[in-house]
């Protein structure tokens, strides 16, 4: 009797592991009310297409919440939500309307026609919901603080509130740029110096873009940052297009030193033959002579929002981390406005 | 000197005429008995054995004394002595054979209610191994978290989560050396070998001036000496791993040792199973206790005891390939690797009847490592043509060297004064790494970067248990802690007080303050419990921790002792505690960086404990309670807001029973209940357009995991042989399978593919058998 009671429980116990121990749980999530989101950067440039390819920051975008247990991806953009931007009087200074285009990305590639003038490629700008343009191609100021409204049908508004800030005093900006084996690429140090203002928290971001001998971005690519090593300390290296602040310098004095790549060809395409197989329609892309190093000075906002939403990123589904919750400024919604100033510097290539 | 002082005034002060002093020892193996009482039954007089088994009574105007020696689990001795000069005796007590009088609750033969002590337990080692275990392994930290105010973390984790403290905050010592990581695959056994242990003692509060260091606990080890006497062994074969204790004199009643090693073998068993080109992967675990025992002369005692365990996943996938002439081949490796390493040299002296010295010089070390190896290459006509070689190496470790001096005055029976002064030397290494790259015989990249952080941490100490009447006695005392770390210095004093009145003699109140303070943090992740936490010192930038409790209480023994029952209320506030920002992981932290990973803040913990014991009879056991609130408050999380800690339990309830059955059966069972886990989850999302998809979490840890609740249930039968014991034992982990979180995540649903969370739970039931002997 003992041996088969304990044949018995040995099979029970192999059978019920094999059940396997995952179970869904019923968790009293409450009830969500979608709000709005959008998300704006205020830079101190003409907002144009050439900008919206180049910093996906620049072009509004308004959405909306939905709770997590829910299942309709397709509706978080809103497409016809009135939006608008109003200065530190209350005027109204910019009115955003829905195109429903996402230009961010198609920065790399360009069409020229017979006259030599370049325009993004539109296949790199599907149908996007939720994306709008300027309308009055108003120009935030260094230094000027600006409200956004945000209204939609079914929703309660929601408005943001930033400071653009004031332009960075840069010195010493020089590449020593050279070749690489293959020609294709040219790789070197950027360095420059970031005078930063003491008494304050100020926070940067560099960019760099290979222009033509007119000075012309279109069509190629931005530098990147070359990693030499296996990279265990993120935190502590400056790398381009990443956000730092000046939080680890005393000195006043922020050397940003950088061994980055660039490709120094243009992405064209020949508009005359609508052939739409690209590499059949790749023309001689014009050489780069320059780079322009665009120093950004960044609001808080701009910051958080970058450092937060990079932290979400690197640990979602990473058992080791723990959860990051993403920054917002938006009252009343989800999202940020921010406010950018560039200031622009051009060194010769090679 | 205040203690020379206290030294030199002692004697006279008090005015003690004789003094009976000795120790109190196991007969059969010479074991020290720690905490045996020791008292004379014509003046009411006692006292208790300190941790190295030694007593002193002292008598101010009698001519004579009968002394009883007693133990529970032991025969008591009775032994008259004429009181005409100072006496030395020591006393042999012979074990008792009924394992159902054995005692789990506080000091010993010393009545609940007696004692100043609050929030200690001592849990004899015969009923830690009756107490159903996981896969059969016998677990320290899992009888534990049994007793109320000590709480689990994840399911099946051996973690010990004290009175709303953290994991670091518990002072885990063994032998007098601490042990920084106290745990083995991944948290679900402890690295403890119950057949190598002698003495186990947890402090929850009321901390005595002798210990400093941690906040929370103090978890005080003490391994077996050795048979003096004669050469025995026991051992185990369990279902994962086996073990084997030796002991025996090396010189009899002069000299002996203990050595104990225990090792799992789920990689072997499943070695013949892999193929290394699909790939081998592995786990064991391994511990070795050594202990050397030598009596110098009757004053002099040295013990030599060392520890060193290991826990090692690994993989391995090796591939070839052939084609034409060329000829290729990868070999990739991967391994992490964890374990304690320590070694303790005590020396104990009897300077006196009345005084009593234990020097001891410790090293503790700790470290984890990942690794990672990759190389490959290959041949044209045998030639080698390409060869790459990639190493990684990932470690971190903390290193302590200390010197501690210990003295136990006794100058009457209505004072016990213990004095003394550490000092330890830190070493902290949290995240180093060393990265290899070559192409041929080019370096592409050699990388080595972590540097070591040396700190020294300081303390004096004394205290007096005194007995003011005879219904006041108060445990009073005072440690200065300092610690000294890149030009920094940090200094702690802490009072310490723990007071009992005794309404009746079977009645007591009682009451304790004590404040704490700890030099080193572990930064640990709130996910799941690995043994990549990283120690890391106070400095500059990060403040020490610190912490004061208040606790009251009540204790009281029925039916003639049979049941004792306790309830204590606590409150304990803490600051300087630190934890991972928002995003940050050990994965990219590292020695230079770590102080810009974390947050520093505040916390709260209060609730009441309930523990009802039955001490004696064929029926014995426990039931324990505990009400709880345990928060946090940090300014850079949660936007600043006061948040519950992940270990918040609200309820948490332990019911644990011994019985025996005829015919040396045994049963035993226990049951636990305890409020969910506190989490933090994702309660919408919204878009942003080209930066996809936010998630907005909740309030930190604003949500709960399902209540947990398992039964455990074991049986075990005890054969005598002519050469021994062997004792047959079957338990049930988790007997009605509850599926109990283990963590939680989001994902689409099984059948209503929806979006929902879902929980993974561990261990469903686990039946499992083990084999243990002992001649």
């Amino acid at each position: 009797m003992g041996k088969y009671s304990l044949k018995s429980t040995l099979l029970f116990g192999l059978l019920v592991s094999l059940l396997g121990c995952e179970m869904e749980q019923d968790v009293p999530i409450p009830a969500h009310e979608p709000r709005l989101s959008l998300r704006l950067s205020l830079i101190n440039l003409t907002p144009d297409t050439l900008l919206y390819i180049s910093t996906r920051e620049s072009q509004l975008f308004v959405g909306r919440s939905q709770g997590v247990l829910e299942d309709s991806e397709e509706l978080l953009a809103i497409p016809d939500a009135q939006v608008e931007l109003f200065d530190e009087a209350g005027q109204l200074v910019e009115i955003y309307t829905h195109t429903g285009k996402s230009y961010f990305g198609g920065g790399s590639y360009y069409w020229s026609d017979s006259t030599g003038n370049y325009s993004p490629g539109a296949y790199h700008y599907p149908p996007a919901p939720g994306f709008y343009e300027a309308t009055k191609g108003f120009v935030p100021a260094p230094g000027a603080r600006y409200t956004i409204r945000a209204s939609a049908p079914g929703y309660k508004p929601i408005e943001a509130t930033t400071t653009v800030p004031l332009e960075a005093a840069v010195s010493g900006v020089a590449f020593d740029g050279q070749r690489g084996e293959y020609g294709w690429e040219i790789q070197g140090n950027i360095r420059l110096t970031i005078h930063d203002k003491a008494g304050e928290q100020n926070y940067y971001r560099v960019r760099i873009y290979p222009v033509d001998s007119t000075y012309s971005r279109a069509g190629f690519s931005e530098a990147r940052t070359v990693e030499d090593d296996i990279n265990f300390d993120r935190d502590e290296k400056l790398r381009l297009g990443e956000v730092f602040s000046d939080e680890s310098y005393t000195s006043g004095a922020i050397g940003f030193s950088s061994k980055i790549s660039v490709t120094p060809e243009a992405f064209e395409y020949n508009n005359n033959n609508n052939n739409n197989n690209n590499n059949g329609n790749q023309k001689q892309g014009r050489k780069a002579k320059y780079l322009e190093v665009q120093v950004e000075q960044l609001s808080k906002e701009e910051y958080l929002f970058n450092k937060t939403l990079e932290a979400q990123w690197l640990t979602e589904d990473n058992p080791f981390a723990e959860y990051a919750q993403v920054y917002s400024n938006v009252s009343g919604g989800y999202g940020v406005l921010s406010g950018v100033t560039v200031s622009k510097f051009y060194v010769p290539l090679e | 000197m205040l203690c020379l002082l206290l030294l030199c005034l002692g004697s006279a002060a008090f005015g003690q005429r004789h003094t009976v002093s000795g120790y109190v020892r196991d007969a059969q193996t010479g074991e020290n008995l720690i905490g045996a009482a020791v008292f004379d039954t014509r003046s009411g007089q006692g006292t208790t054995t300190n941790s190295y088994g030694f007593y002193s009574l002292s008598f101010s105007s009698a001519d004579s004394a009968f002394i009883v020696a007693s133990y529970i689990g032991y025969q008591r001795v009775s032994h008259a002595v004429k009181l005409t000069g100072d006496v030395q005796h020591d006393y042999l007590l012979r074990a008792s054979t009924s394992l159902a009088t054995v005692e789990v609750v506080a000091a010993k033969e010393e009545k609940i209610q007696e004692t100043t002590r609050m929030s200690t337990v001592s849990v004899p080692i015969e009923q830690l191994k009756a107490v159903p275990a996981l896969l059969g392994e016998v677990d320290v930290i899992k009888t534990l978290q049994l007793l109320p105010g000590v709480q689990s973390g994840t399911e099946g984790a051996s973690g010990m989560y004290v009175r709303g403290g953290g994991p670091d905050q518990n002072l885990i010592l063994m032998d007098g050396a601490p042990v920084y990581n106290g745990t083995h695959l991944f948290g679900f056994f402890s690295v403890f070998n119950a057949d190598a242990l002698n003495h186990i003692e947890l402090v929850k509060g009321g901390f005595p001036a002798r210990y400093g260091g941690r906040l929370s606990s103090v978890l005080d080890i003490s391994m077996k000496e050795g048979n003096m006497k004669e050469f025995h062994g026991e051992g185990s074969i369990g279902l994962i791993a086996s073990k084997l204790t030796l002991e025996g004199p090396i010189k009899k009643d002069t000299a002996s040792f203990i050595i104990s090693a225990r090792r799992t073998y789920l990689d072997a068993l499943a070695r013949p199973f892999m193929d290394k080109e699909k790939g081998v992967v592995g786990y064991f675990f391994h511990d070795f206790n050594a202990k050397l025992n030598y009596r110098i002369t009757s004053k002099d005692r040295l013990y030599l005891s060392g520890y060193t365990g290991l826990d090692k996943f690994h993989s391995r996938l090796e591939s070839t390939y052939s084609y034409g002439s060329e000829e290729g081949y990868r070999d990739e490796k991967a391994g992490l690797d964890w374990g304690n390493n320590m070694l303790s040299l005590r020396w104990n002296r009897i300077l006196n009847n009345r005084l009593f010295l234990n020097t001891t010089a410790t090293y503790s070390r700790y470290q984890f490592d990942i690794s990672i190896h990759n190389e490959s290459g290959n041949t044209y006509n045998g030639e080698q043509t390409h060869r790459t070689n990639t190493s990684l190496l990932y470690l971190s470790n903390i290193r302590d060297f200390s010197l501690k001096t210990d003295f136990d005055y006794l100058p009457n029976p209505n004072h016990y004064i213990r004095f003394g002064t550490q000092a330890t030397q830190h070493q902290f290494r949290p995240g180093a790494v060393q990265y290899t790259d070559e192409v041929g015989d080019d370096a592409l990249s050699d990388l080595n970067i972590g540097s070591k952080k040396t700190a020294l941490e300081s303390a004096v100490y004394m205290e007096d248990d005194v007995r003011l009447t005879d219904k006041l006695k108060v445990n009073a005392g005072l440690r200065l802690n300092s610690f000294f770390v890149d030009g920094e210095s940090y200094l702690s004093l802490e009072p310490r007080v723990a007071a009992r009145y005794l309404l009746n003699g079977q009645l007591a109140l009682k009451a304790s303050y004590a404040k704490t303070s700890q030099f080193i943090h572990l930064l640990t992740n709130s996910g799941i419990g690995l043994p990549t936490d990283l120690w890391v010192p106070a400095t500059k930038i990060v403040q020490p921790q610190r912490a004061s409790q208040v606790a009251i209480g009540a204790a009281q023994t029925l039916l003639g002792g049979q049941y004792e029952v306790s309830v204590e209320g606590y409150y304990k506030t803490m600051k300087g505690i630190i934890e991972y920002k928002e995003g940050a992981d050990f994965t990219s932290t590292t020695s230079s960086n770590w102080e810009t990973k974390v947050a520093a803040g505040k916390g709260w913990a209060y609730g009441a404990e309930f523990f009802l014991q039955k001490k004696v009879g064929n029926t014995s056991g426990w039931v324990g309670y505990t009400l709880s609130w345990a928060d946090r408050q940090f300014a850079e999380l949660n936007y600043g807001e006061k948040f519950p800690y992940r270990y918040d339990r609200r309820h948490d309830i332990s019911v644990v029973l011994f019985h025996k059955l005829p015919r040396n059966w045994n049963f035993s069972s226990t049951w636990v209940y305890g409020t969910g886990n506190a989490v933090t989850l994702s309660e919408s999302r919204y878009a942003i357009g080209n930066y996809g998809m936010v998630d907005n979490y909740s309030s930190r840890n604003d949500y709960r995991m399902r209540a947990y609740h398992r039964l455990d249930l074991g049986f075990s039968k005890t054969k005598e042989k002519r050469w021994g014991q062997v004792v047959n034992t079957i338990s049930v982990y988790n007997a009605y399978s509850r599926q109990n979180p283990f963590y939680m995540y989001y994902g689409r649903g099984r059948d209503s593919n929806k979006n929902t969370y879902r929980q993974v739970a561990l261990f469903p039931i686990i039946p499992s058998f083990s084999k243990s002997f002992k001649f």
